[in-house]
This record gives structure tokens, sequence and C-alpha cells, in this order.
């Protein structure tokens, strides 16, 4: 049914336009100053998506409907020009260099290039040089810091770790929601799910986002859509903001090859700081067989490891890709084939992606364009498993004590050296308790433009994004977890299929000479289907054969979803003397995940820009020569999950042959309706002094209500989890750019971009009865709690106690109790379930500043990003500082033993209601099992227990490049070749003791941010690329 | 023309989209899941039988420290505990499903599947509630129409709740069977396959377990706890006990049997009572290296009660994947003969004599012969006089202290303990934990509020902690 739709619509467009003549302008383009043709140059027709790009001659060949169209040249370094066809079929364009990029042009919603200067609302671009630079497998994190308002942070160091990207702040606080934006490729959206293993909160594995699959070679540039009134045409799904990929297209003239290569060096970054004072053992006593160093000191000339110099090697990538692009006036090609090849700093770790990409378009007629793309991707890794819990290469490594040499571990019979029996040895066990991954995904999409007439163009465009990611989940028995069911296998084929189906109808006239319209009414068709078949077993048959047919033990679930989503829209643009611009949007969407009677729902935006310098008159002025004031809102619904609403039951694993069925622990209301995001925005964008300094400021106000929330209830109701519409947060945020031409010289240019983000949650109702959601209770320590009048993202814990009152003269001192520091106030009798706010997880402010210099044919770039505050919970220090549970004294802090101390404090001679606060001058013992050991001495307390701030400044990025002279490669067949030297995060500060603070412990996708400490740690590399153009 | 063919192809499309929509948009019924008018009382017995257990074991999980028969957790140092592990699998499955099994079993007159629905609700409200006091029952399990349950006091759960269901239980099990050929016998039974006699029989151990109970709130009730043992089991083979299987093991097998790493070990009491150093002096119990094992098989060494596992090198005994109670396809037992009959020695020992001590016997011999102890062994221990010291000599620590060892890892423990209140007299050597972290060190005498219900229900009554008695040991 769902094809038969898209057939039908695919014949209405082709039948219902007839076709017309339409004719042909052909061009070169050239420097003013040089007069040396520019290759690469963007020609769009206004008003629409056609555009090309000139060859390497300079030339261009583009075809228009009428001499009224106007065609918009544009290119990085070089100011833009707009030039009406007239009569005219040959042109010779000059572009005047400018570091000015006022008029640029930027990728909308739909693939449409609009200028800049007429958006009422803040879209940022990242072009492919920009991604290049970084040589990210994973090209998101090459937009780290470098887009105010988007938080973008990798999960972990792994190859093939996933990448999360939050823009403008959670709208959901559904801890199962998805914040992650909309991800659209050449006008199609496509999945960017992470399909972490154990579901949103597992924290086992290492998982990709999909978006991580495409090649960042293919990429042109990057576009995103911060706020609902950009992304509002893409319906709900865009809620959180929008991703445009534009990817690599054909141009027509000579055939052009590029082959770029590169090779890194990857190291792993900050590790926490171990003791290295004390042996095996317990209570001072050496035992050999105890995982703990808690023995006497470690005699002079014993051998001492610092364990994570010997759990990490160096890794590396590889990447190699060769593209090629070419075509004549009538039709186009690209081809591309990139390969990825990663090591990971951990045994047992790897990523690799193959990349195969075609791309073409045909001028069929002179009114009629045909296109279409293919990518076949195939990703596959492995990574060894990591976690929360105490199972886990870094949790194991972390409490290893310092005179065991880890890399020792392989009996000569094959079976391990454990030198006791809590902890398996780290490398035995990430090649013992792994994931294997492998997608195989096709992106593709055909679409065709057709010219009704002058001003009236129809588009359709159908994608489909497929892919299947077979997972292998192994625990061998000979692990202490895989012990007690004698191994453990898992496989498991995840399927995701979605087709899009996008209708365009636009309408682009000149109304009088001042007045220009672009209406665009449209259909947007969605069906996404996923298949889940999962199979695992237990009880290994042949102990070291790893295959799901070796178990004694099976069960296989499967869990399919399917959704589909009809929206239909209008798009209505105004422009008065290119000086005022309004821009009116409606979309109503249908969604099947709601009930029937909610399930269709209309949102509307509205969004301006005025350049008053324009209608001031002071564009010649030397001082502000632009501005440009802008102001939107809008509203975009979301609907539910597939199949939230009511309740369901299951089957239980059979039990002595008889299979019972229970009822799900979740219900979801009957009369769900869409949650809404409302966003407000207002920014100013300013040229001074010659347009050499710019400003942008922007501030919006985004507001989520209805919130499909399933909110933790009682147990005693029966249920566990109630879906419900409720809560509402606001997000505040403030972005500043500013960018700099510090130098404009020929050979010499100096360009410095600063950009800043602070954003404000605030959580302004919850559900009637509902007084906070905690998040990760099962961690009693600290818990995040979502209350009223608090921030998403809020941590609560028990800090030490402080002396409260202001008059006292030891106000603020700690309060000590029996000679140790008390925490919660537990000294006055407050219970551990009042617990108290200790900070939050989400930075005060962040940003990122980049400079780019260019001398003659070397490049040399920096970019430095830095955050304020955010706290974060290092799950790993409480492995490293404890003594009971598991816990092991490894960390450097507890070298501090076996003494007597005397705590800095005030200690109370009175009562509770009157305390007489005295110095503390008691004497205790400090050891591991009289501190360390002790809950209410030292693990409860957030200051000890790994809740820290997470403030830092880092060297994110710095790249060297150099282009080979012309004049030395003009007898080789290559028309230019380029080296480059680039490092990745090379250098951090940070108040945090521990790996990494960039890191997330639940992976991408997840709505649990802060907790760290659990993954492999974030890595430092260095990159050497060679890059050939022939 | 031009025009024709384009109002044909713009009607057809309107056309297509307001029919195709529809089918398009209904597609959010789960395909994987079940609907609630697709299942029947059968389906629900077996996962009602499998959370009932995971509530009696959860209860013990942990709780099984307060009673001393294990130790060497945190929790064993008091640290405020909310008995998650019972709570979680009470409301969130064992209560929902047999509550499922009752309505629906009454509507069809099916009074053989609810009969067995309601001695299961019952044995798990008496234990969860004498573990919390005041709990959810009446408002419980209303799903979206009681959003914030209020809690029913211990008084009304004891006085009338709880005496009601297992009134109910043992009418709706002495009814006539079920019209409805496919409900006249109980199918998906894993303990008594569908008989209903032994199910009768558990409902009067049931109800002589819960008037043992009040029985310190009305003594006449003792009388009442021997009549009941009366109608119970005959034997142990009618025990309530879940058997495990090799691929769906014990509880206790995989929390403390199959692990290396053992994170409770069995406590210095408990062992000591059995290796003949402590109550029992040169008297080693038969039993002892079925319920743990010893490093050094001659001599037993438990944890301190309060000790941190790890802390003492010397001890040296855990529960393994061979100890009886630890082994993958153990019963995990819920309600035994052997606990019956010490209920009816300790309810007769003022009244009748002879029949408190035959009964007392009747109990040790029981215990021993489930778990395989030789005749022999059995004989020669009943012969030691600190074991068989006559009706006449018959004390009431003597039928508690028995009763300790043949409920080992059971939670009806727990309340034996706390209606004698710890008394050294009855439990001779039972010490307070060395490490205590509830202000002024008491006894514990209750379950902290469950960790999950302060934050989602705003209806909790003030909890005490957990060195305040609950109503009903507080006379």
């Amino acid at each position: 049914m769902k094809k038969n739709l898209l057939a039908v619509l695919l014949l209405w467009v082709m039948a219902v336009v007839p076709a017309m003549a339409q004719s042909v302008i052909t061009g070169k383009v050239i420097d003013s100053d040089t007069k040396e043709e520019l290759p690469g140059v963007n020609v769009v027709l206004r008003g629409t998506n056609r555009a090309t790009v000139t060859d390497i001659n300079g030339m261009f060949s583009v075809s228009v409907p009428s001499q009224e169209s106007v065609l918009v040249f544009s290119f990085i370094g070089y100011g833009t020009r707009e030039i009406r066809v007239g009569n005219q079929t040959n042109l010779e364009i000059t572009l005047e260099p400018s570091i000015d990029n006022l008029s640029e042009f930027v990728v909308t919603a739909f693939g449409i290039a609009q200028e800049r200067k007429s958006l009422g609302y803040a879209v940022q671009e990242i072009d492919n040089k920009l991604i290049l630079e970084t040589n990210q497998p994973n090209a998101l994190n090459a937009l780290r810091g470098r887009i105010a308002g988007v938080n973008i942070t990798s999960s972990s160091g792994a190859p093939g770790a996933g990448t999360n990207i939050i823009i403008r702040g959670i709208n959901s606080l559904n801890p199962n929601a998805d914040n992650q934006p909309l991800f659209v490729i050449d006008g199609i959206p496509i999945s960017n799910e992470t399909n972490i293993t154990g579901g949103r909160g597992g924290a086992n594995f290492t998982n990709t986002n999909r978006a991580a699959d495409i090649n960042p070679d293919d990429i042109e540039s990057i576009s995103i859509l911060k706020g609902p009134a950009a992304s509002v045409l893409y319906g709900l799904r865009a809620a959180n903001g929008a991703v445009i990929i534009t990817t690599k297209s054909g141009k027509s003239g000579k055939t052009t090859f590029n082959f770029r290569t590169t090779t890194s060096i990857d190291q792993v970054g900050k590790t926490p700081p171990m003791q290295q004072r004390y042996l095996r053992g317990f209570n001072g006593l050496y035992n050999p067989t105890d995982y703990r160093a808690d023995g006497p000191p470690i005699p002079a000339g014993t051998p001492v490891f610092n364990q994570w110099d010997e759990t990490f090697n160096t890794g590396n990538t590889f990447q190699n890709n060769f593209s090629f692009s070419g075509g004549s006036d009538k039709a186009t090609f690209y081809g591309s084939l990139g390969r990825l090849d990663q090591t990971g700093i951990l045994p047992n770790s790897n990523f690799e992606r193959t990349n195969l990409k075609i791309a073409g378009s045909l001028k069929a007629t002179d009114k009629l364009t045909l296109d279409g793309a293919a990518t076949f991707i195939n990703s596959n890794g492995v990574n060894p498993r990591m976690g929360i819990g105490g199972a886990g290469v870094i949790s194991y490594a972390s409490r290893y004590a310092p005179d065991v040499n880890l890399r020792d571990f392989i009996n000569p019979d094959g079976s391990q050296i454990r030198y006791s029996t809590i902890l398996d040895n780290p490398l035995y066990f990430a090649q013992n308790a792994f994931q294997e991954e492998n997608v195989n995904r096709i992106l593709g999409n055909i679409g065709a433009t057709y010219m009704i007439n002058d001003w009236l163009t129809a588009s359709y465009r159908a994608g489909i994004d497929q892919y299947t990611d077979k997972r292998f989940i192994l625990t061998s028995p000979t692990t202490l977890i895989g012990a007690g069911s004698n191994g453990s296998i898992n496989e498991q084929i995840i399927g995701y299929q979605e087709i899009n189906s996008n209708f365009l109808l636009t309408a682009d006239r000149r109304l009088s000479d001042d007045f220009n319209m672009t209406i665009t009414l449209g259909n947007q068709v969605t069906t996404i289907n996923t298949t889940n078949l999962n199979a695992s077993g237990s009880n290994f048959v042949i102990p070291d054969f790893w295959s799901i047919n070796n178990l004694s033990q099976y069960q296989s679930r499967s869990f399919p979803t399917s959704r589909s989503i009809i929206g239909v829209f209008g798009d209505a643009k105004f422009d008065y003397r290119q000086t005022v611009f309004l821009n009116i949007t409606g979309r109503n969407d249908w969604s099947s995940t709601l009930p029937r009677q909610n399930r269709s729902f209309f949102y509307p935006s509205v969004s301006m820009s005025y350049i008053f310098t324009e209608s001031l008159k002071l564009s010649s002025s030397r001082f502000l020569s632009y501005g440009k004031l802008r102001g939107s809102f809008a509203e975009v619904g979301k609907d539910a999950a597939p199949f939230l609403i009511g309740n369901y039951y299951s089957t239980l694993v059979p039990f002595r042959g008889i299979v019972g069925v229970a009822r799900d622990n979740t219900i979801g209301s009957e009369n769900l309706r869409p949650e809404r995001t409302r966003g407000l925005e207002f920014g100013v964008d300013m040229g001074l002094f010659n347009n050499r300094l710019r400003l942008d400021a922007n501030y919006a106000i985004q507001t989520s209500i209805d919130q499909i929330v399933p909110i933790p209830v009682s147990r005693a109701t029966g249920f566990t989890n109630y879906v419900t519409n409720a809560g509402e947060i606001r997000n505040n945020i403030w972005e500043l750019t500013a960018d700099i031409a510090l130098i404009q010289k020929k050979d010499f240019s100096w360009n410095s971009i600063l950009n800043w983000s602070r954003l404000r949650g605030k959580v302004i109702s919850l559900p009637e009865g509902l007084d906070q959601i905690t998040f990760q209770p099962e961690s009693p320590w600290v818990k995040q709690r979502v209350q009223v009048g608090g921030r998403p993202g809020d941590w609560y814990g028990w800090p030490l106690s402080r002396v409260e009152d202001r008059n006292s003269p030891f106000f603020g001192e700690l309060i000590i109790v029996n000679g140790y520091p008390d925490v919660n106030n537990n000294w006055r009798g407050v219970p551990l379930a009042e617990d108290s706010y200790i900070g939050n997880a989400f930075p005060d402010w962040e940003g990122g500043w980049n400079n780019s210099i260019r001398y003659k044919n070397l490049e040399f770039s920096f970019l430095f990003t830095f955050r304020k505050g955010g706290y974060v919970f290092d799950i790993n220090r409480r492995m490293r500082y404890g003594q009971a549970g598991g816990e092991a004294p490894s960390g450097a802090e507890t070298e501090l033993r076996n003494r007597l101390v005397v705590f800095n404090g005030v200690t109370n001679t009175g009562t509770i209601e009157n305390p007489n606060w005295v110095p503390n001058e008691r004497p205790v013992p400090i050891s591991v099992s009289e501190l360390y050991g002790q809950a209410f001495r030292y693990r409860l307390a957030s200051e000890f227990n790994g809740f820290q701030e997470a403030s830092w400044l880092r060297l994110q990025n710095v790249s060297l490049n150099y282009t080979l002279p012309t004049k030395l490669i003009s007898k080789t067949p290559f028309t230019s070749i380029t080296a480059s030297v680039t490092g990745n995060n090379l250098w951090l500060t940070t108040p945090f003791i521990g790996f990494d603070p960039e890191q997330s412990a639940y992976g991408p996708g997840s709505n649990v941010f802060g907790y760290v400490g659990t993954n492999v740690p974030a890595t430092r590399s260095v990159f050497f690329g060679l890059n050939f153009n022939f | 023309m031009k025009r024709l063919l384009r109002k044909i192809s713009i009607a057809a499309f309107v056309l297509f989209s307001a029919s195709s929509c529809d089918n398009l948009l209904d597609v959010n019924v789960d395909p994987g899941r079940i609907s609630a008018d697709q299942i029947t009382v059968p389906n629900l017995l077996p996962s009602a039988i499998r959370f009932t257990a995971n509530v009696q074991f959860g209860a013990a999980q942990f709780g099984a420290q307060y009673p001393q028969y294990l130790g060497g957790q945190a929790i064993s140092q008091y640290t405020p505990y909310g008995f998650d592990q019972l709570w979680r699998p009470l409301y969130s499955d064992a209560l929902p499903s047999l509550q499922e099994i009752i309505s629906r079993a009454e509507a069809l007159g099916a009074y053989n599947y609810s009969g067995i629905a309601k001695v299961m609700l019952a044995m798990n409200m008496l234990t969860a509630s004498a573990i919390y006091g005041d709990l959810p029952y009446t408002e419980a399990n209303k799903g979206t129409a009681i959003l914030n349950p209020c809690y029913d006091t211990m008084q009304q759960l004891y006085e009338v709740h709880i005496p009601q269901l297992i009134n109910s239980a043992i009418e709706d099990l002495q009814r006539p069977l079920p019209e409805l050929p496919n409900l006249r016998t109980v199918r998906n039974d894993y303990i008594y396959n569908g008989n209903l006699d032994n199910w009768r029989r558990a409902a009067f151990a049931l109800r002589a377990r819960y008037n043992l109970q009040m029985s310190i709130k009305n003594p006449s009730l003792l009388a009442a706890a021997a009549a009941d043992v009366d109608r119970a089991f005959t034997g142990f083979s009618q025990d309530l006990d879940l058997i495990y299987e090799a691929n769906i093991q014990n509880p206790w097998w995989s929390f403390l049997g199959n692990p290396v790493n053992k994170t409770q070990q069995p406590t210095s009491f408990i062992t000591n009572m059995m290796n003949g150093t402590a109550q029992y002096p040169g008297l080693v119990d038969p039993r002892l290296p079925l319920y743990m094992s010893s490093s050094n098989p001659n001599e037993f060494r438990g944890v301190v009660p309060g000790r941190l596992v790890g802390d003492d090198p010397t001890v040296n005994v855990n529960l393994t994947a061979t100890t009886w109670h630890s082994r993958n396809v153990a019963p995990l037992q819920m309600l035994t003969y052997a606990e019956a009959q010490f209920i009816k020695a300790e309810a007769l020992l003022n009244s009748n004599r002879p029949a408190a001590y035959e009964a007392y016997v009747n109990g040790i011999r029981a215990s021993m012969t489930k778990l395989g102890v030789s005749g022999d062994a059995i004989n020669s221990y009943l012969q030691n006089t600190l074991v068989s010291m006559g009706s006449s000599n018959l004390q009431l620590r003597d039928i508690m202290m028995q009763k300790y060892i043949a409920l080992y890892l059971q939670m009806e423990t727990w309340n034996d303990m706390r209606r004698y209140q710890y008394d050294p007299n009855i439990y001779p050597g039972l010490n307070k934990p060395v490490i205590n972290q509830i202000p002024g060190e008491p006894w514990i005498q209750r379950s902290n509020i469950a960790d999950d219900e302060p934050g989602t229900n705003t209806c909790i009554p003030v909890i005490p902690n957990q060195g305040v008695k609950l109503w009903l040991f507080d006379n």
C-alpha cells in the first residue's frame, strides 16, 4: 500500500506537468583580481533547490525557466553576486575576494538554498573543508565546538563509538526519549538511531549512532537547523532541530579524481592517578590472592605497574577515499569509494567501514531534471564489554593491584591467570566478553524536478534508508560473569527500513519590482518499520566453541515496530526590496502512534528578518556595514513511540516446560496527545568595520509542553510506568558568535571565530500528583532528579555536613562526628531519604574558538573548546577508592592511609537544637577499612564518591596543511597535492580527577547525562594525510 | 486534453490519499505482544506461582541477615534497607497476576483457580506485612484509577484482609469444580500439579502460621493454630515448594550457590548452633554439611553478624552449588510440614505437652528426612538428650531453636524472633551485629520504606526507622 502511494505520487508528478521549453545559460566565473578561473563556485537558481558548481575551468551550465530568473554565485572567500539572466545565454561573472560571508547561501529545509540574510532564525553551516580537516571518522565529531548552542559529545574513545548531539537542550524529559535532531541527507530523512544494546539505559557495550555510517568525504556541507522555526517544515521528527547534510554530486566539465589518504596514531588521553605504594592484601597483611591493594607497603625493588599503561595500547586509524566527478551539460556523475580501518586502544576493539556511493543527474528535457543517488555502507566492529557494573574492562583494570603484572595473563594451556576470584584480567576479559557488530546499509533516493512554467516548479523525491545490524554478544564461560550461566551468547538482527516520499510545489513570483513572493506546498509521507530478532542462550556445550549453536538453553524474542507519518505543509516567503523578509509556514501531521482521535495536529510558524542597514542607508558606513534583526515564533508537534497506548501481556521464559503469561509493567494513556515544542527567538547579525568583524547574537526560548513521559508510578498501582502527557520544560538559550578577519592580505590571512552559548533549562510543571522523577535510583549515592522549579540534569546526593548557621564563627566548616566527617546532616538525624541538591549535569556555558591562518600555500588552524561547570558522577572513582562490595583501594587518593589524622572541622559539644561548635581535635586512624571502606564515613559523601565539576579547556583540533605550488606539479598529472598533519584532543586542562570527563556511560541517544568513567576513555590522536586531485 | 489529464490525476491523488491514509496510520498495535482478551486463567497461573516464589525468595535474599542465617554484607551492618527485592516482585508481578486470576476465575466460577491464587496472595501479603507493617492493599493494583495508593495499616491487614483471604481460599477450595470442562482440572500448576487437596492443606498450614503470629495479640488463637495444623500437611511431600530446573535455577543458586564471589556467608550463630560448639555442645547436626560447605570439613566457622565477607580469613563456610538449598534444582521452600509441626509444638506447649513434644520431634525428623539425612543419622541425633529431653523437659527455646534450624533461609523465622523480641533465653547465644548504623543501635524491627515509594506515591504514611517495632510485635 505504501509503495503504491509512492508510485501514484510519482506518476502524478510526471503526468501533471507538461513539457515546456526553457533556456540553458552557460558561463565562466573568474577572480576579479587575478582573472583566474574559479572552480567550485556555487551557482544557485534563486528560490529553488536547483544548483550547480563551476568546473575546474570555472565553467558552469544551468537551465533557467525565464529571463526573470536570478542566478546567485557564491564561493567561500569571495563576495556573492546575483545576476538577472535577461536575454543573455553566456555569462562571464567576476567575483571579488572578500572574507565577508554575509550574503552566503545556506541550505535550509528540503534542501532549499536560501540567502542567510533572508532568514528569520539561526542556521549554521559547516563545509566539507572543516569536516575533513579534523579527520574524524564520525563526521559529527568534526562539528564539536564549532556551532553555538549545539552540544556534541563523543560517548567514548572506542572505535566506532557513537556521538551524541543535542541542539538547544533537552526537550523531552522522558528517560527513554530521543532528544537527537532529525538527520536529513539530500532532502531525505535518514536514521541516526543508536540501537543501544540492552535498550536505552544499556551501558555495557559501545554502540554507534547510525549517522556515523556516512563517509565524511562524501559530505559537501552540514547545516544545523537549530530551533523549531528552522526545522518546522520537517515536521514532528525535527522537533529537536535538524542536521541537514548535503552530499557531493557530479560537476559538469572535465572528469576529476580525488584521492585522500590519512593515517593516525591514537593514544589514551587522561587517566586517573593510581596509588603505587601498597601491595595486594587486606588490613595491611599481604595476601597474593586478595584483589584489594590493602596490603603492606610495597618493598623497594618490587616491580610496580601503572595499570593504565598496561591496559591501553596505541590505536590506529587508516582512511582512504577515492572519488571522481564529471559530466556534460546534460548529465553529471559522481562516484566514491571510501574505506576506514580503525584499531582501538584496547585489545579486541576495532571498527571498519566501507562506503560506496554513486550519484547522477540528468537533464531529460529543458524542463525536467532527474537525479538519483545510492550509497552502500558496510560498517563492522568489535568492542569489549564495558559498563557501569563491576564487570567491564575499565572496571576490572581500575581495581588491579599495582604489584600485579596485568600483561601476564595467559597460562601455557591458554587459561586465564586470575590472581583473585573477584577480578578478571582486563586484557583476557576483553577477548572473552565482547560485542561484534556488522551493519549493511543502503541509502538511496531518486528525484525529479519539473519546471511547469517560469514561476512554478514541482519536485518529487523518494528515498529509502534500509539497514540490517547483526550483533553477536559473547560472554565466555571462562569469565567470572559467564561462569554462573556457563557462558552465554546473544545474537541480534536489527532491521530498519524507512521510506520517505516528498512532494513540493514551489511558486516563485516577483509581484512588483520591490516585492517578491515564494510559496511552497508540500506533502511528506514517512513509514518506518523496524524489526529486532533476538536469540540468546547460555550454558555452552563445547567450552570454546563460539556459536549460538553451542548452547543448552535458548530464548528468542522479536520486537517489531511500525510507524507512519503523513504531513502536509505550506510555506510562504515574502520579501520587500531584499530588506524585509517574512516567512509563514503551517504543517499538519497525522501520526500512527497516537490515538485515532488525537492523531491529527497542526502547527504554525512565522519568522521575519529586517536588514536595517539597507533602509537606513548605512551600508556604505565603515563602522556598521551590515545589520539585520530577526525574530521568529514556531511550534512543532511531536508524536509518541509506537505501541505505547494501553497495556499488553507478554510471555515469560519457559520454565519446566510451561510458558506463563504476565501483564507488562507499563500502561499508556488512551488519550495521549502530541507533545508540543514552542520556540521564540530573536537575533541580531551585524557586520562592523567593513564587515571585518561580524557579530551574531541570538536568544531563544524553547518550551516543550504536554510531554509524553512514562512517569514512574508507585508499584502498588500494579504498574511501574504510566505513559501520559505531563510536564513542561523551558530552555532559554543565548548564542553568540564573533567572526573576525584579523589579517586580510593576499598571501596572508587570519580568521578567528569565537562562539559561546549558555543554556538554562527549567522544569515548569510535572504531572499532577508527581513531585519528582528520579533517574538511576539504583545508584544510591547520587541520583538525577527532575522536579518543578529545578533543571533537567539536577543532581541530588548526600554532601558532607557543614555548619549552616551564618552567625557562627565556624560557618561552612566540616562537621566531625567521632573524628570523621559527617554526611547529609546525619548528625542531627536527617534521614538519607532527604537528599540535597549538589549540582547540575549540564554546563553553565560552553563554546569554541577557532583560528584559521593562511600563508601562501600553508594553512594552519586550531580550535579550542571550553566548557564551564557541569557536574558529572565518575562511576569508576567509586570502584577505585572503596573497599567493600567489590571495590578496591587502587586510586591515588587512598595513598593517604595507615596514619592518624585530625580532620579539619568542628564537633558539637552541645545539643542538636543548640549546637556548640568546637574545633575538632580528635585524631582518628585513616586506613582502608576505617575510612575508605566505610559507607558513612567516605563512600556516601558526594565530595568523595566521584561527583565532580567537569569544566574544561581543550585543544580540540589543530591542523596544518601544505599545498604544493602549482609550478612544482605542473609536469605531473596532478592538479593539486596537499599534505596535512592534524592533531585531535591533544591538550586538556580540567579540575576533574579521572578519565577525560567527556563521556557517556549510557551511550548516545540516552537521556541520562553526566555519568562517566565506565567506557573507553577519550583518545588523543595525530593524523597524517595526503590529498591528490587529478 | 492536458487539462483533463491534470484534473484526473489530481482527483486520483486526492481519492487515493484519503483512502490509504487510514491504512497507513492504523498500525499501532504491537504484533509482538498479547492483548488482554487473548489470555486465559491457565496462562496466568504459572507466572503467578513463579512470581510468588520470587516474593518469598526476595524477602529472604538480604532479609535472611536479620534472623542471622547469613551475614557478611553491608546490609548486615544494618544500613537502612527497604526490601526492594520483596517490594518489586510483590507489587509489580505477584499481586497483579494473583488478583487477575482471582477476578477472572471468580467470574467464570473457576473457584479451584481462585482458591489457589488466594492461598498464594494471602501468603505473600502475610510475609510482606510482617516486614513492612502498613502496606497498600485495598487501593493497590488499581492501575491508573488510583495512581497514589494509600496504605492499609498492619492492624487492618492482619485483622481483616489477610484472614478474609485465607478463609475465602479455604472456602473456594471446598467448592464444586467449575462447569467449563477446560477449567475443571487446574493446569500449569508447578507446585501440586492441580491437586486441590494439597492446596487446601497448604491453606490450613498458612492459617496456622497466621494464627500463631496473631496469638501474641490473642492467646486463644494458639488452639486454633494447633487445630489448623491437624488439617494441614501430613508429610513433607506436601510442602509448598517450587522446584527449579537446570535451565532456570533456584535463585539461591544464582545468588550465592554458584557465584565465585560470595557476598554473604552463613553466620557464626547458625554455624555454631549446628557444629556442636554452642547451644548443642558436642552434638554435630547431620544437616550441617548440607546447609553449608566448609573449606575444612572438620571445622565450620561462620561469619560474625556485622562483619563483612573477607574481614576474617578464618571464616570458611559458604553456600555452594552443592549445598542443599542452593543447588540449581533445589526447591524453594515457602511453607513446610516441618514448620507446621513446630507451630503445633509451640501452640500446645502449655496446654498439651505430649502432643507438643510429638510435633517437635516430627518437625526435626521431617526436616532431616526431606534433606536426605540417613535414618541412622537422624536417630542418633534424636537420641541425644540435648534434643530428646522428653515432653516434660521440653522448653520453648528447644522448639524455637529446632524451628530456627529447620526453617533455614526462610523469613518466617524473623517473625518468631521478633515475637520473642530476640530474647536470648529463647535464642541462646544471640547477639546484636557488631556494627549497626541505625541510631541507638537497636535490634532491627522492620523494613525501611521501600526505596521506590518516595517520589512516586504521594500517599505514604510516616514510616519510622528500622528500630521501631511493628504493630504486631509491639505489645
